[in-house]
């Protein structure tokens, strides 16, 4: 091996031979950075000049970097680990060289990835086959004893330390060199093999005939021809001659010519729809140079990029057409549904279906032209079609638009669910995911911008309407008559559950019927109800059934009513707050943002359903306090928002892993209630509102949300919105049932007050007493009695029992005060007995354990009034176990001051008290 | 601000920050350091090397700093070099090395890159006689192993 100084041989020269010479005074890094920018003719005669340069020129670092420059020179030590006997670069050159040579910038990564692990391969290959590759040189070149990797990389480390003694050098920078031959070896070689086959080839470009010897040796298949250009492309990379620039420039000029040749051949093909032809002028162009061409060539002679019939505005004629119709047409026929666009949408599935076979048959799958041929069609066909449909949708009509983009959405995730199973050949899920998400994703934004904007603007309206209707509208509100109540509730929350769990479709109709229920129950037992009756019975099922499509199109905003309360004078002003809000936040996404308020809009437009809401508004009056409907409304929104966004979700997953759901039911209509109405009725009514709306979210929530969201994932913006709406409601009850309380209270001392004669307790002598309450005390009880009634079953019973204790104490101070104001004889202390005991048993009505003893105390002061003698009343009065602590001995004195004969008997009892005083 | 270089022969060079960063290791210096006054030591550099290296730098001081891809470009070619350089490196051999090996030392790529493709070209083409000659090399190979080696390299001549 040349490659080694040997000990013997430096000795031999006189060291200041070395040192006189200038060039290799240079560090061998620095010579072996100038020799590679030579070309590959010039290494002989540096090989020749000296031992150092040769050592350098002889470097596998040196060829190494030739190797890299023709695209595969990063295999290291690939070589030796490769299975030997593998075919030699001799016997089948073609192999040995990567099937993509030239890569595109067109070509995905997928393909980049095949190619390089190819041209991995091909190296092993040319690797393994060395020994056979030098056994078959027939050149009558000197045979290279390099058939013995193991014994070549040997000999330097037993020469090493003869080199180490060169003068005029510093370290061993030799070592170093051998060092990284070790791990580039055999560079030299492979470079030389590939060399000696191309070479021939690449000279012949210099003279730049088109007749080359390529073309004349490889002539009658044009595969080989194609082959061998690709290899003599990537040889003319290394740098190899003097000329190359103009060799090169000549065989790309041939490679150009051969490449139009080609994609010639291959359009006529095309054209005769001749799959066979296609498939191997495919072949050849993907060996030539990846057939980036002639896949863009494919791709554009589909007739999808050019003529297909189908425009974008048809859609919006068949709107046009159907909204021309009458309105009662409209009403019994839903909108078809852009039928143009789901056509559209089946012909482009169709066409790919179609070009998926041909790409099977005609080009190999690393190709990739079925992604290709996609892309194209996703980025101009599908493109431009959405894009012109959303422009006219938006320019007709806002609804329009709103529904044309998840009808879209929907229509195109079914075409790509088709491209993921599609046979022979299909897409992977994440590469068609993310093209669908690159071209969706901007009118995606602009859609829930839209949606958001609709959303808003039309519940702002909705509300407005509703808000005017009840301020203009004079007539009495409606109850639900207490009777019904229970059952009404019942059946709506069945219907309500069956509308939620059940399909849209078919939930209309129960809706209808829930809605009919709620019409007929609440008129049919209401005598006085000024509303005109006459329309709301009889085509309820045909508003119920426009009042589900109107669900779809619900509002969220707030709603604020309130009237300040006048508890004296009983006026039917109700002062109930609806709130409902809609909280639509967008999570920082990466990509886009989804909100909570993507809906798909009803095929209805606007004003219809605006008039609808006011007829609801109208004729479901309700007591115009606080509409079931409204709050159904709002949660058919959420339901549908819910839908729709189940619908993103995948998308979702897409656009960045966003949980979509999370944020789904953050949408909540809230109640609150603050004032009291002097018909407690109406607050009691709104209490029961209240309560169905609490369980209709519920409802809602169980059924709907719980598949989309944790129930126990506290932090989860669904639930702590739920739960804030359940507090909101629940802080509204309070708030109303204390003001409830309040003016309850008040209307019983009103009542007391006015009703309460001043010969009740005192009637004239002689005159007959009846053993019975007075009107008083009935007409006080009986208007607590019904109101703490209506209450039962609204509320839970916490809220009731602490509702209920504050209701009895405070009608015991109101009676307490009450009884002071008056005069009470023997003979009315048995009436005031009488009054007591029935507001005893009221009070025991209540359940209230805690406030039973007032009353028991109270009951116990009815006997100061109807004991004769002064004695035994002062006894009474300082019997403090009697009164059980709730009277002080001040308190039941004072009552005894109400004794008609008090003056009497005062200075009996008095003394006694002062006595105890002084004592 | 500018600053000081002090040569092997103690010559001090100002020159600006910028066109002394040119240099990698005097720019890492620099930042190790933090500026300060003292002059910087290249114990290497002769002074009439180091003004030949500092005339290039102030020449290239504007140029944007080459990436790793650049330069590492596999197809390197020795005839793609800048006129202005070309000429810069028209100077006895002696200095050329001595300019290559300052560029070495000092970190200067581009320097270095314009002073192997030089001496790429004064190879280049030439017999290896003329190469011994250029660069009054010894031929210290003996006839055989000199028939030896040209039959080796057969393969790569342009025949």
């Amino acid at each position: 091996m040349e490659l080694v100084f040997d000990v013997d041989d430096l000795e031999s020269r006189t060291s200041s031979d070395l040192i006189t010479t200038s060039i290799p005074s240079l560090p061998p890094d620095i010579l072996l950075q100038c020799i590679q920018y030579l070309p590959v003719s010039s290494i002989p005669s540096v090989a020749l000049a000296c031992r150092r340069l040769k050592v350098i020129a002889y470097s596998d670092d040196l060829w190494e970097q030739r190797l890299q420059a023709m695209g595969y020179g990063s295999q290291k030590r690939g070589g030796s680990q490769s299975e030997p006997g593998g075919n030699s670069l001799l016997d089948d050159p073609i192999d040995a060289l990567p099937r993509f040579p030239v890569q595109s910038a067109n070509m995905s990564d997928m393909t980049r990835k095949r190619a390089s692990a190819n041209a991995q391969e091909a190296l092993g290959i040319a690797n393994g086959g060395r020994t056979s590759m030098v056994g078959s040189d027939h050149d009558g070149m000197t045979r290279i004893s390099l058939s013995d990797p193991p014994a070549a990389s040997a000999i330097p480390s037993s020469s090493s330390s003869a080199r180490i003694h060169i003068p005029g050098l510093p370290g061993d920078p030799y070592a170093m060199i051998q060092e990284s031959r070790d791990t580039a070896h055999g560079a030299m070689e492979r470079f030389k093999a590939i060399h000696r086959e191309l070479w021939p080839y690449y000279v012949d470009f210099r003279y730049g005939n088109k007749d080359s010897r390529v073309i004349q040796e490889f002539g009658k298949e044009v595969i080989d021809v194609a082959r061998m250009l690709a290899r003599l492309l990537v040889f003319s990379r290394a740098n190899l001659t003097d000329d190359s620039d103009m060799i090169n420039e000549n065989l790309q000029g041939t490679c150009e010519y051969f490449e139009n040749r080609c994609l010639h051949l291959f359009e006529v093909a095309y054209d005769m729809r001749d799959v066979a032809e296609m498939a191997k002028f495919a072949g050849v162009l993907l060996d030539l140079n990846g057939a980036v061409a002639c896949i863009q060539i494919f791709i554009q002679k589909n007739g999808i990029f050019f003529d297909n019939v189908y425009e974008p505005t048809e859609n919006v004629k068949q709107w046009e057409i159907w909204q021309a119709q009458p309105l009662v047409v409209r009403e019994n026929t839903a909108y078809p549904e852009f039928t143009p666009l789901r056509l559209f949408m089946q012909y482009v599935e169709m066409e790919v279906q179609k070009q998926a076979i041909l790409i099977h048959d005609v080009f190999p799958e690393e190709a990739d032209v079925l992604f290709s041929f996609v892309e194209r069609v996703f980025e101009d066909v599908i493109a431009e079609y959405c894009s012109q449909l959303f422009d006219e949708c938006s320019m007709q009509d806002k609804l329009l638009y709103l529904k044309s983009v998840p009808t879209a959405y929907r229509h195109l995730e079914r075409l790509v669910n088709m491209l993921v199973t599609m046979e022979p050949i299909n897409i992977p899920r994440y590469r068609i995911d993310k093209l669908f998400d690159r071209v969706f994703a901007p009118w995606l934004e602009t859609y829930l911008k839209n949606e958001l904007d609709w959303v808003q603007k039309s519940c702002k309206d909705h509300i407005d309407k509703y808000e005017r209707q009840r301020s203009g509208s004079t007539t009495e509100p409606k109850r639900m008559n207490p009777r019904n109540r229970e059952v009404f509730k019942r059946n709506f929350l069945r219907g309500f559950r069956n509308v939620i769990t059940l399909p849209y479709k078919i939930s209309s109709s129960i809706v209808a019927g829930v809605a009919s229920a709620t019409s007929s129950s609440s008129h049919a037992p209401n005598p006085h109800h000024s509303a005109p009756p006459a329309p709301s019975s009889t085509p309820a099922p045909v508003k119920s059934k426009r009042f589900s499509l109107l669900s779809l199109n619900g509002s969220s905003s707030t709603n604020t009513q309130s009237t300040a309360s006048a508890p004296e004078t009983p006026v039917s002003s109700s002062s109930s707050t609806i709130f409902t809000s809609e909280t639509s936040t967008t999570v920082p996404g990466s990509t886009s943002s989804d909100t909570d308020s993507i809906k798909s809009a009803p095929g209805t437009n606007s004003d219809p359903t605006v008039a609808i809401t006011q007829e609801m508004a109208e004729e479901e009056e309700m007591n115009a306090l606080l509409s079931v409907e409204l709050a159904l409304t709002l949660i058919h929104l959420d339901k549908d928002a819910l839908q729709r966004l189940g619908a993103f979700a995948a998308l979702g997953g897409v656009l960045g892993g966003r949980v979509a759901t999370e944020q789904l039911g953050r949408y909540k209509p809230s109640t609150q209630f603050s004032g009291g109405m002097t018909p407690l009725m109406d607050f009691f009514e709104l209490v029961h509102v209240a309560d169905l709306i609490l369980q209709m979210v519920q409802v809602y929530y169980a059924e709907e949300m719980c598949r989309y969201i944790d129930k126990m994932d506290f932090l989860n913006d669904a639930n702590k919105e739920k739960k804030a709406f359940e507090r909101l409601i629940d802080d509204g009850v309070a708030a109303g049932l204390d003001k409830c309380i309040e003016v309850l209270i008040q209307q019983v001392a009103h009542i007391l007050e006015t009703t309460q004669l001043p010969t009740d307790y005192n009637p004239e002598e002689g005159v007959d007493i009846e053993l019975q309450p007075t009107r008083a005390c009935k007409d006080a009880v009986q208007c607590l009695a019904t109101h703490t009634k209506l209450l039962v079953g609204c509320a839970d019973k916490q809220t009731l029992d602490v509702f209920f204790q504050e209701v009895g104490l405070r009608l015991f101070n109101v009676l307490t005060k009450h009884l002071k104001a008056n005069v009470v004889s023997s003979q009315g202390g048995f009436v005031l007995i009488c009054d007591l005991n029935h507001y005893h048993n009221f009070a025991v009505t209540l359940k209230q354990p805690s406030i039973t003893p007032n009353f028991l105390a109270l009951k116990e002061l009815g006997n100061v009034f109807i004991i004769q003698s002064p004695t035994d009343l002062k006894q009474l009065i300082h019997d403090m176990e009697r009164f059980g602590g709730i009277l002080r001995v001040e308190d039941v004195f004072e009552y005894a001051e109400m004794r008609a004969d008090w003056k009497q008997i005062q200075r009996i009892v008095e003394r006694d008290r002062l006595d105890c005083v002084v004592m | 601000m500018p600053i000081t270089l002090l040569s092997l022969d103690d010559v001090q060079f100002k020159v600006d920050k910028e066109v002394a960063e040119r240099s990698i290791l005097i720019k890492n210096m620099i930042e190790d350091v933090g500026e300060s006054d003292a002059p910087i030591p290249l114990p290497n550099v002769s002074s009439s090397v180091l003004k030949k290296v500092i005339e290039y730098c102030e020449h290239h001081r504007n140029d944007p700093v080459q990436t790793q891809d650049e330069t590492d470009d596999p197809r390197k070619r020795s005839n793609d070099i800048e006129e202005w350089d070309m000429k810069f490196m028209m100077v006895d051999q002696e200095m050329l090395f001595e300019i290559i090996l300052a560029a070495n030392y000092l970190d200067i790529k581009p320097l270095l890159d314009v002073g192997c493709k030089t001496v790429a070209n004064i190879i280049k083409g030439k017999t290896p006689e003329e190469i011994r000659k250029v660069f009054n090399i010894v031929n210290d190979f003996t006839p055989e192993e000199e028939a030896q080696i040209k039959k080796e390299n057969e393969w790569a001549e342009d025949r």
